[in-house]
């Protein structure tokens, strides 16, 4: 091989080192794009695993606490069922009295109450469900969403308000009985010491 | 299964030449990998390069040399050979020693940088103008980063290796630090078994390590984790724990460990179960960070190695590493496969979980409902013997004042619930109405129901003066708990101090 051979080669291979180069140097700026993808990748899927993990035990927890009501509402099952049987023996006895008739009137219409009331529960539950299903939701700008939002932040207010007078009530009733049987140990210590 | 913070990374073991003396060193500065800790770590195997750990002997002499790391000259060369050495304790007392023991080392690294500029720039082989030629065949070879680089009658070639400053082939990656103590004691294997291999004898290999370390009853061997490398390759993660006599167990430090490894005949046995290397994965100390960062490996331009510093999208747990080569390239590349593999999976094994959990929740939506339809019933019922056994109880007695009050309220409930306009009437027309569209299918009307302006004023008004009324009840109840909470706190303070007083 002659030197002008080699320098026409070299130069060839030159020209083939720069194309090589700029393959290169792409290469590695793509290899670190996709790394840097990669750690992304990997973070996101370890946030999703961390929140798939919470609501399994979420829904670990729940089931639990449906398995608990079940139990609970098998057990007043049993402690019904006996009961009714009694009374199913026992009522055959003639009620002689006005004062049984009307009493027994106005039990029965107390339960009758409570059916209806039940069954119209049940009613409204219906209709929610309904209205929510076809309801759909167009934008939130529209005043009547706004209004059935106002409505319900109300009702839960309202319930918050009906819980919590009966806690109050439940309180002031016990306070009141803590502070009549502490008067009544007082004067009792007092009469003790002055007689 | 747990995750790591998982992040992507790869073990590397920087530049061969330079660094050589660390290499051994560098378990964890090798290994720049990502934090282990779980079996789903995603690390990533080591480099090719590491023919320079179990080589390291070789090159403890010629570690120091290769001013080829820093174009500023031999001297400072010496100075990072220096300064890694001190990383390594062990090693660096002997290196040093090496280096001081054999002063003819200076002049040999000055000289090759000579003769690589005079190589490339002015060979005086032939003494003509072919000699131009030859420069050029020179340059092209240092720029491929491989070849022989002919100069001189007298002094041998200079070789180019893909170290070399004028290399064009580099490039700068990221890759990951690790950032497990030294207590936690992990020591990398990489095995050139395939996973499925390693995985199904996982507990004979626990075994031969445990004879490897001498088998000490105190000590046990623990898998910390097992992971796929391309090329049919495997790390395994282990860390030994100790069981001291008097009951508490510690990890044998990783540094420990990685210095029984790797004496000669530990060495040798571990290679017939098939370890090809070993390292420790121990985060690196502020120090050894900063000295990583101030001095670019062989051959980078300071300028790049900055620019790449600066570039570094996250500067806390990732370091800038060079990359040469295609092959590293291709390397890195089926790192990133691997990953992306194990990512599929672990989307599909989330994707499976999802499922599970949105069949859990209709069952379990049914169930609730089923439960509060039984709870009604079982209410009625209760009410109903109450009813019956309460009628039975009073047998025979007049009717008495709350009975009557009683009748009275239940009277009123009655007449609300059957008045024409409210409940049950309402109630009734709304059933029939959705019975009718039922049937009639659900014609979603798209007709927008425009609600009069004034009309919405009034209910706004109405609304608003609802809302004044709730919050003012709502305040008072909240008062009157505050308050009962004081009476109630005071009268138990009373207690105590009465029962101290009578006591």
């Amino acid at each position: 091989m002659t030197y002008a051979q080699l320098e026409s080669l070299i130069n060839k291979w030159s020209l083939e080192l720069e194309d090589q180069e700029k393959h290169f140097l792409h290469q590695a700026t793509q290899v670190n794009a996709w790394d840097r993808t990669l750690i992304e990748n990997g973070e996101k899927i370890t946030c999703l695993h961390r929140e798939v993990e919470k609501v399994k035990l979420d829904q670990k927890r729940l089931d639990q606490e449906l398995d608990f009501i079940l139990s609970q509402q098998k057990e007043l099952e049993d402690l019904l069922a006996p009961l009714e049987e009694a009374m199913k023996e026992e009522s055959g006895t003639i009620y002689l009295q006005h004062a049984d008739e009307e009493r027994e009137k106005t039990y029965k219409l107390a339960e009758n109450i409570d059916a209806q009331l039940k069954s119209m529960a049940q009613d409204l539950k219906d209709i929610t469900e309904h209205l929510n299903m076809s309801g759909g939701s167009p934008d939130t700008n529209d005043p009547l969403q706004q209004i059935c939002k106002i409505l319900n932040a109300h009702m839960d207010s309202l319930q918050w308000i009906d819980q919590n007078s009966v806690l109050l009530q439940q309180k002031v009733e016990d306070v009141s009985k803590v502070f009549e049987s502490r008067r009544k140990e007082q004067e009792r210590s007092y009469r003790i010491v002055f007689d | 299964m747990n995750y790591a913070s998982g992040q992507n990374s790869n073990h590397y073991f920087l530049g061969k030449a330079s660094l050589c003396s660390s290499t051994s060193t560098f378990g964890g500065f090798g290994t720049t990998t990502t934090t282990s800790g779980s079996a789903f770590s995603f690390s990533a195997p080591t480099n090719t390069g590491t023919s320079g750990l179990f080589g390291a002997t070789q090159n403890k002499g010629f570690g120091f040399g290769t001013g080829f790391g820093t174009t500023t000259g031999s001297s400072t060369g010496l100075g990072t050979g220096l300064g890694f050495g001190t990383f390594n304790t062990q090693q660096s007392q002997s290196n040093l020693g090496g280096l001081f023991s054999q002063p003819t080392q200076a002049p040999v690294q000055s000289n090759q940088l000579i003769n690589t500029a005079s190589a490339l720039s002015a060979p005086t082989l032939l003494g003509d103008e072919r000699d131009a030629i030859l420069a050029k065949w020179n340059q092209l070879q240092a720029f491929w980063g491989t070849g022989k680089g002919y100069f001189n009658n007298n002094i041998p070639p200079v070789e180019f290796t893909q170290e070399n400053p004028f290399c064009r082939f580099k490039a700068v990656g990221y890759s990951c630090m690790p950032n497990n103590k030294d207590e936690d004691g992990l020591v990398v294997l990489i095995f050139n078994r395939k996973e499925a291999d390693i995985r199904s004898q996982q507990q004979q290999l626990i075994e031969s390590f445990h004879k490897i370390l001498g088998g000490n009853q105190t000590l046990t061997v623990n898998v910390e984790g097992v992971k796929t490398l391309p090329d049919d390759q495997t790390e395994v993660v282990i860390y030994v724990v100790e069981r001291s006599p008097n009951g508490t167990s510690r990890r044998v430090p990783a540094t420990t460990l990685y210095a029984h490894f790797e004496q000669a005949n530990i060495k040798t046995s571990l290679q017939q179960l098939g370890v090809t290397l070993s390292m420790t994965r121990t985060e690196l100390s502020p120090a050894q960070i900063k000295q990583l960062l101030q001095n670019p490996p062989a051959g980078v331009d300071p300028i790049i190695w900055e620019q790449a510093k600066v570039d570094n999208p996250d500067s806390e747990k990732l370091i800038p590493v060079p990359m040469v080569g295609f092959k590293e390239l291709l390397r890195r590349l089926k790192v990133q496969d691997q990953m992306t593999k194990q990512h599929q999976t672990r989307l599909d094994i989330i994707s499976e979980d999802i499922s599970e959990l949105q069949k859990n929740q209709t069952t379990t939506l049914a169930k609730i409902a089923q439960y509060k339809r039984k709870l009604m019933e079982l209410s009625h019922r209760t009410l109903q013997v109450l009813i019956k056994q309460e009628i039975q109880r009073k047998s025979g007695y007049a009717i008495q004042a709350d009975e009557e009050q009683l009748r009275v309220q239940l009277d009123t409930i009655q007449c609300e619930l059957n008045a024409p306009t409210q409940f049950k009437g309402r109630l009734n027309e709304l059933m029939s109405q959705i019975r009718m569209q039922n049937h009639f299918g659900a014609v979603k009307s798209e007709e927008r129901y425009y609600v009069d302006a004034d009309l919405l004023r009034e209910i706004k008004q109405h609304l608003k003066q609802q809302q004044e009324g709730l919050s003012h009840l709502i305040s008072i109840i909240k008062d009157d708990l505050e308050d009962i909470k004081l009476i109630e706190h005071g009268l138990n303070e009373n207690i105590h101090i009465r029962g101290g007083v009578f006591s």
